[in-house]
């Protein structure tokens, strides 16, 4: 899989070895503003549709700020942008903790939907609709506080099962399928004994859905995500070496054991969050890394910063399905992003099966 | 708080303005007690919940002026009911659908964008959707809140009286409130008789049971919700009472063998693709409500028991719970349970009734039925 | 630069896999570490490169403090990763690389190529490499660093006759333009003997030999340590070469 653009120059040793270096980081560029041009689509898309059936131009006059119909502005302003950003800053934490995930865990099947972290959080959720488990925090932020801890109670769960044998790869996947039906289990019990007022809550969580984003949450999720980048893109490098494997990893100078924990706390806090607040959608975290990977390969610089691009624009296309797949009605999101991943994550792997593991 | 002083504020300064023509903004108290600032008259509206009641407040005139309404509760619920609506109101089938709040397909934007100048919205709707009640009433829609399920006397007065005052129907809606209060009173009095003359025996144990998936699969039972509250209210004993671990759900059927109920209630309706349910409605005749009732009177495991043997078994409409006319079935279920007290008491009759007067189609069907005795 | 074990203990658990062992190593010179599996070669080599916890002294040019620059290269697990060769090798320099890799690193990265004949391969994934191929790669990325002391756990033992060759070739030849200290565990006694300045010959966790090849590669050592009978002659440059015969009957 050379690229043909690369041949030439790495068959001259005159132009070095910095040359090549050059024209793969720019080949990459490239890559990340295609998919930015193709994410700002997406993103005016998104906004244009819905279920009032608004046509483009109250849409844009709206936006622009110039006076229009009251019913107009509030549609477009505190619910379809919000929507819009939360589905970009979800997804980009969703596709950025997939990524982490499938690196630390050397396991391309992994992603905080398939390992029980977002099962974990869903039941940390449904306890407060459900039971009302009192926290210090005001009644509307303790269903996201509660999803939240649960997520990182789920991440500590895969990381202590995994101690045991010191934390390679297998057992941290068989504690994470281990929690996932465990959470699984305990949120049917919780939603045997719910009232029907809290059930259909519940549900919400188990499908997924952007339609209670407001400014406010969108704040809290993009602030989480802003944090968690710089101390992510510090470890950079050395979760490419642990690419190469534990061992080489540890020959180059990385401490393996603690960068896993690390990494499992970002996961953790990205999961959470994205949980939190538009509950349970999975395959994001598990597509957008395969679609960075074949595109700008395994060094994580590029890769990382790839997958949350990805999974951003695949949350803000499931979107924008979500609510044209039937005029009028709103799919739930985590219904189309299943329904469409799993056909899609097949034929990544049928296709690709060669070079990436 | 802030926004209901700042709309308090904004209605004076309207009503001082010599230029608001026409339309009034007017304090409205709801069903939770929330003041609620609406533009009166209402040209627009939608309706969540409670559309019978809706109907009987509001007539032909109202549902005129309605722009939107939460289908799935009517039309997925009570299809039959809804088809006879659909025939007298021309709106109604194409009615766009706000959505539903149990398949989270409530949407905000939906409401939004067909402009009302008011949501009529249920007490658990309003409940759940936390965001979506904060957009509607930021886009300046005021939500009025009615609540027929909380089954309490003051809450279906308020609704009652809420929905007339939305409506322009306020004389409609306070000679509904009266009858309501008039009937609730009149039940309760005669419960209280009828204790009075059982004093000292104890109270009368009843079983009900849905009767949505037949004789051979146990349906729901409720506890302190729905009959099991109407059942506690007129003083008897519902045997699921602190038995489930929610407000409804199976009773271990070997429960009910050993306490041996004095009365059986099975509650049926007009569902479809529910071949072996108990059927009531305006579509059936008291032989067909029998006959879909006999499966349970002649249940496996239930010959032995006493209120089977002396045929004190009875159907009852579903759809009569948690509604404006739910006086309706407490008076039925007195009479079976008290049968001297309530011996003058015409259930049914009262149905037709309230039909001629306050509801735009003809009564018809059976809606209640005491196997042993019908 | 030199370094010196000095009872040396290594244990996994309740094993004890290195037992008092002494050791020394000096600049521009190959040591073959040699053994029966099993007898803690490996557990040597990760020892000096502090990757296992140890007892006894280990010092680098009379310090204890370990350098930075070491080039370590574990056996060959296969792990495969959709890595191009060049950033394959930019990872030899982890301990340096910022997020912009660094004209320096490029340099280095380019300079240790061109030593190992790698330029033509840098745009590869490793995934499409023969497995010779992988193996330069992975010495390259040990090199990347500038290493003073190099260890190598069994570089050759998957290769073709062919590659065995080139890579010790290399190996030696870059030992001696940069004075590396250069430790290699191999399996192969005629390799060793061949490219080695002296033979450590581990048993059971201890040094039963060492010394000069012709010292330490003869029929007696073949047959006490790893249990063969063999044929030991001189070759013309006065190294030893093995024949074997036939596993020793016990």
């Amino acid at each position: 899989m050379t690229d043909v653009l690369l041949a030439p120059l790495s068959r001259s040793r005159a132009e070095g070895v910095a040359a090549l270096h050059g024209a793969i980081a720019r080949r990459r560029a490239m890559v990340l503003l295609a998919g930015s041009l193709g994410l700002v689509a997406s993103l005016v898309l998104d906004v244009a549709t819905g279920p009032a059936f608004l046509s483009p131009a109250d849409v844009v006059r709206s936006l622009a700020g110039t006076a229009g119909e009251r019913s107009v502005d509030a549609i477009v302003w505190s619910i379809r942008l919000p929507v819009a950003f939360v589905a970009l800053v979800v997804g980009a934490a969703l596709g950025l903790s997939g990524a982490i995930m499938q690196t630390i865990l050397n396991n391309p099947l992994a992603s905080s939907y398939t390992l029980g972290v977002s099962a974990g959080a869903g039941f940390g959720a449904a306890l407060v609709i459900v039971i009302g488990v009192a926290l210090p925090v005001p009644e509307a932020y303790a269903v996201p506080v509660m999803a939240f801890l649960f997520a990182g109670l789920a991440c500590a769960g895969v990381y202590a099962i995994g101690q045991t044998r010191d934390a390679s790869p297998e057992m941290l996947v068989l504690g994470g399928i281990a929690l996932l039906f465990l959470f699984q289990a305990l949120l049917s019990l919780l939603q045997f004994v719910a009232s029907p007022e809290a059930l259909q809550q519940i549900v919400f969580w188990l499908f997924g859905s952007l339609q209670k984003a407001t400014w406010g949450k969108l704040a809290i999720i993009a602030l989480v995500l802003v944090a968690c980048v710089p101390c992510l893109m510090r470890d950079a490098w050395r979760l490419t070496a642990l690419k190469l494997g534990d061992e080489r990893a540890r020959g180059l100078g990385v401490d393996v054991r603690r960068l896993r924990l690390r990494c499992f706390g970002l996961v953790s806090a990205l999961t959470g969050v994205a949980v939190a607040f538009v509950g349970t959608i999975g395959f994001v975290g598990l597509v957008a890394p395969h679609v960075a990977r074949m595109l700008v390969g395994e060094d994580q610089r590029s890769f990382l910063p790839a997958s949350a691009l990805f999974g951003a624009l695949l949350l803000s296309l499931a979107s924008i399905a979500s609510k044209t797949v039937l005029p009028g009605a709103i799919v739930p999101i985590g219904i189309v992003t299943s329904l469409v991943g799993v056909p899609f994550f097949v034929w990544l792997t049928v296709s690709c099966r060669r070079a990436f593991w | 708080m802030f926004r209901t002083v700042s709309r308090l504020l904004a209605a004076a300064a309207l009503i001082a303005c010599p230029l608001a023509a026409g339309a009034a903004p007017t304090e409205i108290t709801d069903a939770l007690g929330r003041k609620v600032t609406v533009e009166l008259p209402v040209e627009r509206v939608a309706v969540n919940f409670n559309f019978e009641e809706f109907t009987a407040v509001a007539g032909l005139e109202g549902w005129r002026r309605v722009v939107g309404i939460s289908r799935a509760p009517w039309e997925g619920w009570r299809p039959a009911i809804f088809s006879r609506y659909k025939a007298v109101i021309p709106n109604l089938a194409d009615m766009p659908d706000i959505g539903h709040t149990d398949d989270g397909s409530f949407s905000a934007e939906k409401v939004i964008g067909l402009k009302p100048d008011v949501l009529l919205m249920s007490e658990w709707a309003y409940k759940a959707l936390t965001t979506a009640r904060d957009q509607i009433e930021g886009a300046g829609i005021p939500i009025v809140v009615i609540d027929y399920n909380a089954q309490e006397l003051e809450r279906h007065l308020a609704s009652t009286r809420a929905i007339g005052r939305v409506m322009g129907a306020e004389e409609r809606a306070e000679e509904l409130a009266e009858l309501y209060r008039r009937e609730y009173a009149d039940v309760m009095a005669r419960v209280e008789r009828a204790k009075g003359e059982r004093a000292g025996k104890p109270r009368p144990k009843v079983y009900v049971e849905l009767g949505q998936g037949g004789a051979d699969t146990v349906g729901n039972t409720y506890n302190g919700t729905m009959w099991g509250r109407i059942i506690t209210l007129l003083g008897a004993e519902n045997i699921a009472e602190g038995r489930l671990p929610g407000p409804w759900g199976q009773l271990n059927p070997e429960t009910v063998i050993a306490e041996d109920p004095d009365l059986i209630l099975i509650a049926g309706s007009s569902w479809v693709n529910r071949p072996k349910a108990v059927r009531t409605g305006y579509d059936m005749t008291p032989d067909g409500t029998r006959a879909t009732l006999r499966p349970y009177a002649e249940r496996a495991g239930w010959s032995d028991l006493a209120a089977i043997r002396e045929g004190r078994i009875a159907a009852i409409e579903h759809g009569l719970c948690r509604t404006l006319y739910d006086f309706v079935a407490m008076q039925f279920i007195g009479k079976l349970l008290y049968p001297a007290a309530f011996a003058d008491v015409d259930p049914a009759e009262a149905f037709r009734d309230y039909h001629e007067k306050y509801l735009p189609i003809p009564f018809s069907g059976t809606w209640m039925l005491d196997y042993g005795h019908d | 630069m030199k370094v010196a074990i000095s009872q040396l203990a290594v244990r996994y658990g309740a094993t004890q896999v290195i037992d008092g062992l002494d050791l020394s190593a000096g600049p521009g010179e190959i040591l073959a570490v040699l053994g029966p599996n099993g007898s803690g070669k490996s557990s040597l080599v990760k020892a000096v490169a502090g990757l296992v916890p140890y007892a006894g002294s280990i010092t680098f040019d009379g310090e204890a403090r370990r350098p930075g620059r070491i080039g370590y290269m574990p056996q060959d697990i296969g792990a495969r990763a959709a890595l191009t060769v060049l950033e394959t090798v930019l990872l030899g320099r982890l301990g340096r690389l910022g997020l912009r890799v660094g004209e320096a690193d490029l340099a280095a990265v380019d300079a240790v190529l061109s030593e190992l004949g790698l330029h033509r391969l840098a745009a590869r994934y490793l995934g499409e490499l023969s497995g010779g191929q992988r193996q330069l790669v992975f010495l390259a990325q040990a090199l990347a660093a500038e290493p003073r002391l190099l260890m190598l756990d069994e570089p050759i033992s998957a290769l073709d006759v062919r590659h065995q060759l080139e890579v010790l070739e290399i190996v030696r030849r870059l030992t001696i333009a940069r004075r590396l200290t250069t430790l290699v565990v191999l399996h192969d006694l005629n390799m060793a003997a061949r490219f080695a300045d002296a033979v450590a010959v581990i048993c059971n966790g201890r040094l039963a030999r060492f010394g000069a090849p012709a010292d330490v590669i003869d029929e007696r050592m073949l047959a006490q340590v790893f249990g063969v009978e063999a044929s030991v002659a001189l070759a013309g440059d006065g190294r030893p070469n093995v024949t074997p015969l036939r596993a020793s009957r016990r």
